[in-house]
């Protein structure tokens, strides 16, 4: 047990701090006010993002048929000029915290399906790719009735760029025959590949190596 | 030659049971927070991470200390104190003996604590690099039971208990391809820490000996 090399990613710090993954905080700044949402609503006035202000805008005074919908819930006749009560904000927050912990169901099931090749690393990349997730956990049946249900699968990733990869490798440990493994890799590719490839936005490569 | 794995998940428990109960540690104890918490705050420990445990039975109940940066918590309630860390390794070793050493010279020297027996265990999920787990898992199973259902067995475990020692050996149930092994020792409430550190590493490397495995770094 000696030197064993663990990195904290800030990500996954963020993760678990904020009880909600990284990524919204940077890309959408509504879960950045939710906290003052709910002690006092935001002025419209005081956002300056042309976007948000649309947002804040429509909130205040329809309701549309927008994926807002699904996340908020308005009430028109409320004295709030922005119409949002805090049970939709609560809402809001409860599904946030079943996503992040409906992640972390996926990562557990992950790790017990796959070996992580540097798990903080790949790790953080799934989190950047989320979509991901699901395709991986799909694969691991198709894997195994191809390779055999005592396969090694492996998680890496790659990429043309040593230092920054931009594909995750699901790798099949082969002990058998070069021709077998190829055999076996056709016929995933022929049963289930082929059809959920597309799934992947060319993230994810799945291929054998000899062991 | 041996083979080589990575150790994704470890973690390291160590125990310590008082001679006696300190009941000031339940009731009274302001003083005895304080000085903790002043041992432990080079590791940045700050006040949102101690809190009181009040669910349980007495002897369950304390006050926890945590330290998230360096993955520790440290309990300590009426019959004894733990000490906790995830991710352990020996290249962050002298830290974590001096975060715990720090933690229980302050506990002794403000609650007068004496302790009868320290306990200390590892829990290491091992990965394989090529090789099968079962593979290195099966010459610790019995070969007669393996015979049972006349087709190889998927996982086991081997548990063996001495008067002051214990090892677990089994497939891990958190990880692809892992085996999961726990080695604990009970030391004497005198032993001091590196004394119980450098026992730790020799039972360690004598397990993976046997294992045939090693570290890859």
């Amino acid at each position: 047990m000696t030197n064993r090399a663990y990195k904290e990613r800030e990500s996954s710090e963020d993760l678990t701090a904020n009880g909600r993954p990284p990524e919204w905080s940077k890309r959408n700044g509504l879960v950045l006010s939710v906290g003052n949402w709910r002690e006092s609503p935001i002025s419209t006035s005081g956002v300056s993002d042309p976007l948000l202000t649309s947002f804040f805008g429509r909130c205040a005074g329809q309701r549309t048929a927008s994926k807002a919908d699904d996340l908020f819930s308005y009430d028109t006749s409320f004295s709030n000029p922005h119409g949002l009560k805090s049970p939709a904000l609560s809402n809001f927050e409860r599904q946030m915290t079943q996503f992040s912990s409906d992640e972390e169901v996926n990562f557990e099931k992950l790790r017990k399906e796959y070996v992580l090749v540097l798990r903080s690393e790949v790790e953080s990349f799934l989190r950047s790719h989320r979509s991901l997730i699901d395709v991986l956990l799909d694969a691991v049946p198709q894997f195994k009735s191809c390779f055999g249900p005592d396969s090694i699968l492996q998680l890496r990733l790659g990429g043309e760029e040593a230092d920054a990869p931009n594909v995750v490798c699901g790798i099949v440990l082969w002990s058998g025959s070069l021709d077998a493994a190829r055999a076996a890799l056709d016929i995933f590719d022929q049963s289930w590949w082929m059809n959920n490839v597309t799934r992947t936005s060319g993230r994810v490569v799945f291929d054998y190596e000899l062991a | 030659m041996p083979e080589k794995v990575t150790i994704p998940i470890s973690f390291l428990e160590y125990d310590a049971e008082f001679v006696r109960p300190i009941f000031a540690a339940l009731m009274d104890r302001a003083s005895i927070v304080q000085a903790i918490f002043d041992a432990m705050s080079p590791w940045k420990l700050e006040i949102d991470n101690v809190e009181p445990i009040t669910s349980g039975k007495p002897s369950e109940q304390g006050i926890k200390f945590k330290i998230p940066e360096k993955k520790v918590t440290f309990l300590f309630g009426a019959g004894s104190c733990r000490f906790t860390k995830d991710d352990a390794d020996w290249a962050s070793a002298e830290e974590t003996i001096g975060i715990l050493a720090a933690a229980l010279d302050a506990l002794k020297a403000s609650s007068g604590a004496a302790f009868s027996a320290q306990h200390v265990a590892f829990a290491l999920h091992i990965q394989p690099k090529k090789a099968k787990f079962l593979d290195l898992l099966k010459p610790f199973l019995s070969p007669i039971l393996q015979e049972l259902e006349g087709e190889g067995v998927k996982t086991g475990a081997s548990i063996l208990k001495w008067d002051r020692r214990r090892v677990v050996l089994d497939g891990s149930g958190a990880l692809a391809n892992a085996l999961f092994l726990k080695f604990e020792r009970e030391f004497d409430g005198s032993s001091n820490l590196r004394e119980i550190a450098i026992q730790m590493k020799t039972d360690e490397d004598t397990l993976f000996k046997i294992l045939d495995i090693e570290e890859e770094l």
